[in-house]
């Protein structure tokens, strides 16, 4: 068993709409940022785990075409897909890759072009039960939704608790030059847009893009040597609930989430998840799961999460800022959007977040959600191992 | 002490309560569960509540551990589960699974409660859904458990299901395939794989790509028709003998050369049908196993690869990834000489042309040399190394799942549990898939007894 640490990430910058380059090319140009990145070949990577969801790039089983342009040829490839949260178990695939010892140099490769289905909501309607759920015409937004009113009617959670958790994702992403959307939201924009589904209003909801990120992750014999601060993963959790929204004890709080982040902070040791985290890249969709997040990870009492947002704890130069990138309200991607959290909190850890750096990291969490708020996926990087 | 006898505790593991009583009970029994006994919360980072390293010592003082370095954990199968293959099943898929899970479980002699993680191996699409492992794995017990899902053939799943036990994250791990391929249209969703721009007009689906590369390998090596039909007859005739084969009827070299051709020139006889099945593997680490079973059954060569997808630019008459994987996998296991020292090998026969070419890739005879070994009656049930006892794919095809049942069969060869179609002193056992256009991906393991 080897320790493991992300020695470089790659990205490309995440758009509407990629009309110059095809999937083999957008996976190209991640993969070879995290080569370039540190100064590896892709002779020196041993395996390639690949994360992409169909059908939303209008082929099924699409890393098989770009798994070549990734770097995938005549070496070995796994491809993952777990919904929503596909990025981040690529991640964990790869870092099990090489815990094992199988293998000292494993590269991550998600990518995803969601513009490529006319409507992306009909997809992933696809992927209710046929018999009991798929004709109520649920989707991705109706679990930002559900929960949204379960939070307000359970706990007196308010629009503009919500609203915020946009205005600060907004704020965040001017600082990140890959994001998608890159503009300043007020408040009163958030509350005016049209409403995409009651209570989410269009700025609570995640755009749709086109991007891939890598992630190349290294066994200890040679983390160090590739990179001055590697940023090591001190803990990696999935966990999967049921797949009925309508089984779910109460889905304003999500307990498999809070089971999951309690597993990982006993990997880590870590006793108060608000002092000894850093920073969080979470996997936040839709407003609402900023509140549901911070409260099933314990950053603050159940039903306080929108206290949470008013006091400025999580923004950027409070005590845990979350999404210093922007996060998923600013740029989806879906395969990949999960392994582009890892991407950003490995970012800080190893401190080239620039613009978006948040000072002195030494533990990073990074978030996926997927399936029907179904199966998360948790890890947890550091700037020493565990 | 039977491995029955195994009996633990598995309360923490079981969590029926609302959401807020998860939460104190957790809490609560973190204390007892860990001075107790063993059972840990999701399987990770201590062994069974020990730290790993004794345990290591103590399977290492009983000289059990001689096999590789001291610190070299192996892993085994526990268990193994399958349900017939069929032509459609009348159950919701995500039921299938759990049968299947119940059966590899209670092979096992496990609860689900004392499985770490659940590792799914399924296509998307072919059920007409996105995201398929929604369903099975809650159904199969994967609950609140640690999951993963590898949307390629299950023999992969098994791959990654091993490196998640080797890098000690887990010490049972339960591997699950559920093949339904008679939901839809088969032909159109491979054709959907294909890149828009140069390759999905051309009407291509894998099963064309297959013919097409059974005519090139046949135009190279003059690999001749009969020769063909003598591997859908040998296959046909062991699936007689598996109760869990889909297509159990004999079948004469007159009948398949008389058979319709699907897509030339492959005929109806020589390739695989579509079948509803599927199987499940149980893993447990080294000392856990030697523990609980009693038959365990080691992984000792795990290789897989990937070459071009691209059909125009490979050679279709060699399976490159199929080698590569066998290299990897030999070299795992230490086999120099795979025809003396395997003595089952199942192979992943989508075409009977494709069992031969695998006989190239795996190492059993020279480029070209294929059809001798057929003729020769090497790979007969009764031969130097059988191949495909249980039928193979050309009898039971359940999609993602036919490579992960090739493992199966081989455990179950292994163990002597065959039954009618069991393979004397089988002591080495080679599984093999492959996925994809012209057979873009690859999986071989080694397992021994």
């Amino acid at each position: 068993m080897k320790r493991v640490a992300v020695v470089s990430v790659g990205q490309t910058k995440f758009v509407s709409r990629r009309r110059d380059v095809i999937h083999p090319e957008l996976a190209f140009e991640a993969s070879s940022a995290a080569l370039n990145d540190a100064h590896l070949s892709i002779d020196d990577i041993g395996a390639l785990t690949m994360g992409v969801m169909d059908p939303f790039d209008g082929v099924d089983c699409c890393d098989r075409w770009i798994c070549g342009a990734a770097g995938g040829y005549n070496k070995p490839v796994i491809r993952i897909n777990t919904a929503g949260a596909t990025g981040m178990s690529a991640a964990i695939a790869a870092y099990e890759h090489v815990a094992s010892g199988m293998f000292q140099i494993v590269m991550a490769v998600s990518e995803q072009r969601v513009s490529e289905p006319v409507d992306a909501q009909t997809l992933l309607n696809t992927c209710t039960c046929p018999y009991h759920e798929r004709a109520m015409g649920g989707s991705a937004i109706t679990l930002g939704a559900i929960p949204a009113t379960r939070h307000m009617y359970r706990y007196g959670s308010t629009h503009k608790q919500r609203a915020l958790s946009a205005v600060k994702a907004h704020k965040h992403a001017m600082n990140n030059p890959y994001a998608h959307l890159r503009f300043e939201v007020s408040v009163e924009d958030v509350l005016n847009s049209p409403i995409v589904e009651w209570p989410l209003r269009l700025l609570d909801c995640c755009p749709r893009s086109d991007g891939a990120v890598a992630v190349v992750f290294a066994s200890e014999d040679v983390a160090r040597a590739i990179t001055d601060r590697p940023a090591w993963v001190n803990g990696v959790v999935s966990i999967a609930d049921g797949p009925f929204f309508g089984d779910r004890p109460d889905v304003s709080y999500r307990a498999s989430l809070a089971i999951a982040a309690r597993r990982l902070y006993r990997q880590c040791g870590i006793k108060d998840p608000l002092k000894d985290i850093d920073v969080a890249e979470l996997y936040i969709p839709f407003t609402s799961l900023e509140l549901i997040q911070t409260e099933a990870y314990g950053f603050c009492e159940e039903g306080k999460g929108g206290e949470l947002l008013e006091e400025g704890v999580t923004w950027m130069g409070g005590e845990l800022p979350i999404n210093p990138s922007g996060g998923v309200l600013c740029t989806n991607c879906i395969g990949a959007t999960a392994e582009l959290r890892v991407a950003e909190a490995a970012i800080q850890v190893m401190g080239k977040g620039e613009l978006r750096q948040v000072p002195n990291v030494e533990t990073a969490l990074a978030s996926g959600l997927g399936g029907m708020l179904q199966f998360h996926t948790l890890m947890m990087l550091g700037s020493e191992p565990r | 002490m039977t491995s029955r006898d195994y009996v633990f505790n598995d309360e923490h593991n079981t969590f029926r309560d609302t959401g807020r009583q998860i939460v104190d009970k957790d809490t609560r029994s973190k204390i007892d569960v860990r001075e107790s006994y063993g059972c840990h919360d999701n399987a990770r980072s201590t062994m069974w509540g020990r730290p790993m390293i004794l345990m290591n010592r103590k399977a290492q003082s009983q000289g059990l551990n001689d096999h590789k370095g001291a610190n070299q954990m192996r892993v085994a199968v526990i268990g193994v589960g399958q349900i017939p293959s069929e032509q459609c099943k009348r159950d919701v898929f995500s039921d299938q699974s759990a049968l299947i899970s119940k059966a590899a479980l209670a092979d096992a002699a496990l609860d689900i409660g004392q499985i770490g993680n659940v590792v799914a191996g399924e296509y998307d699409l072919v059920t007409g859904r996105t995201a398929e492992h929604m369903y099975t794995i809650p159904a199969s017990g994967g609950y609140l458990k640690d999951e993963i899902r590898i949307n390629d053939d299950g023999l992969f799943a098994l791959a990654q299901a091993y490196m998640g036990i080797m890098a000690g994250q887990f010490e049972t791990t339960l591997v699950l395939s559920t093949g339904i391929s008679s939901e839809g249209p088969q032909e159109l969703i491979t054709n959907m794989r294909l890149s828009p721009f140069y390759h999905r007009h051309l009407g291509l689906h894998e099963k064309l790509a297959n013919g097409m590369q059974a005519l090139q390998y046949r135009a190279r090596y003059g690999i001749t028709e009969q020769q063909s039909a003598k591997v859908a007859v040998k296959n046909r005739k062991s699936a007689l003998r598996n109760q869990y084969a889909h297509l159990r009827k004999d079948v004469t070299e007159e009948e398949v050369l008389e058979s319709e051709f699907d897509c030339w020139p492959l005929r109806i006889l020589e390739r695989a049908p579509w079948s509803d099945g599927g199987c499940a593997v149980v893993l447990a680490s080294e000392p856990l196993a030697r523990r609980i079973c009693l038959n365990p059954v080691w992984i000792d060569g795990l290789g897989w690869s990937n070459e071009t997808y691209y059909l125009e630019d490979k050679d279709l008459t060699q399976l490159t990834a199929t080698k590569h994987a066998a290299q990897q996998a030999y070299a795992m296991a230490g086999i120099r000489d795979p025809v003396r020292e395997i003595d089952v090998a199942e192979i992943y026969d989508i075409t009977t042309y494709h069992e031969l070419m695998a006989y190239e890739a795996l190492g059993f005879c020279t480029s070209g040399a294929a059809g001798r070994l057929i003729e020769e009656g090497v790979t007969d049930m009764n031969g130097d190394l059988p191949v495909n006892p249980s039928g193979g794919v050309l009898s039971s095809n359940p999609l993602s799942a036919s490579g992960l049942a090739r493992f199966v069969e081989c455990v179950l060869q292994l163990r002597g549990q065959a039954n009618e179609h069991q393979i004397k002193n089988a002591r080495t056992g080679l599984a093999h898939c492959i996925t994809g256009y012209g057979a873009q991906r690859s999986c071989v393991a080694i397992v021994r007894r």
